[in-house]
């Protein structure tokens, strides 16, 4: 899984609990592997793989493919659970959604709840299996939205029910409708038209740098769900610059 | 990366794209974006939590991690 910094109070006081660097407090980015319940570290926490497993060289990169392979052996998962009936992966709301999503570089696909042809649950559960088709896993995200005041941030969104693939704006936080699939599409016809609005996409392509730039002159100003505490420079080193007690595996 | 990693990484994922042993989907890793939605899956799945946290914004400015 992957998470959004600050952007939940609970998930932050979990990310707390598994890393906090030298500053003492959580930092911008938390990397570990736990176990199925979600209880045990299998893998010493940290800020990143290149942490963990002590750098780049190939020596780290072996230790991490050879680390991998062993839990990966250790824990083979169950065997009769099936990779098809694996849940939708959402993201918590469309407002994060539409950042993440440009920060992915990819589309994002709404489901907007409600309707009398097709509920909720029906539809969700035909975006979830095709989710998973060859074709489209990994190539957009995914959020429900059932308040659809939300949907004011996306351009020419149809308040319907229904499937909506849009692009994000540069910075996240608007979006324009690339496709409109509606509830009553049947399975064939909302994969047609998701993978052709998928490839529809317009992948941008900004330096980090650049995009800071332009955002600061734009006034962009993200707003976290929780303060971000990552120092933002290595601290110093030397008395009282140690991290905060960790959990136990 | 090397195909190693991306073959350790691969089998490891609770969101697989090695669906029915076939070949990789062409896109990228599909992750799991809240814990609530994770968690229920690797329980599902009784496979392990590969967790990555970052910030969606750099310096304030959203729209890079």
């Amino acid at each position: 899984m992957r998470l959004a910094t600050y952007e939940n109070k609970a998930e932050a006081r979990l990310l707390e609990s598994l890393f906090v660097g030298r500053s003492g407090r959580l930092e911008n980015t938390v990397f570990t592997i736990l176990s199925s319940d979600g209880k045990r570290e299998l893998l010493h926490s940290s800020r990143g793989p290149i942490m963990t497993f002590g750098g780049t060289s190939p020596l780290a990169v072996r230790e991490m493919v050879d680390t991998l392979g062993v839990l990966s052996l250790a824990y083979p998962g169950k065997k009769d659970a099936k990779q098809e009936d694996a849940g939708l992966p959402v993201l918590a709301d469309l407002r994060l959604a539409l950042n993440v999503a440009a920060c992915d570089n990819l589309p994002l696909v709404v489901i907007v709840g409600g309707g009398k042809s097709k509920t909720s649950a029906e539809l969700e559960e035909d975006v979830r299996r095709l989710a998973w088709s060859n074709e489209l896993t990994g190539r957009a995200l995914y959020v429900r939205v059932t308040d659809t005041k939300q949907l004011a941030a996306i351009e020419a969104a149809d308040k319907k029910p229904g499937v909506l693939v849009v692009q994000p704006d540069t910075f996240g936080l608007k979006g324009k409708t690339l496709a409109r699939i509606a509830t009553d599409a049947g399975v064939a016809k909302l994969k047609k038209d998701l993978l052709a609005a998928v490839n529809r996409f317009d992948r941008e392509s900004r330096r980090q740098f650049q995009h800071v730039v332009e955002g600061r002159k734009e006034g962009i100003d993200w707003k976290t769900a929780v303060p971000v505490t990552d120092p933002g420079r290595p601290p110093r080193r030397g008395l009282g610059s140690r991290p905060a007690p960790r959990r136990s595996s | 990366m090397n195909v190693r990693v991306l073959a350790a990484v691969a089998a490891l994922m609770i969101v697989s794209t090695a669906a029915a042993a076939a070949e990789p989907a062409p896109g990228g890793i599909a992750w799991y974006g809240t814990w609530q939605g994770g968690l229920r899956e690797a329980e599902r799945s009784g496979k392990p939590i590969l967790l990555f946290s970052a910030a969606p914004h750099c310096r304030g400015i959203s729209g890079k991690w």
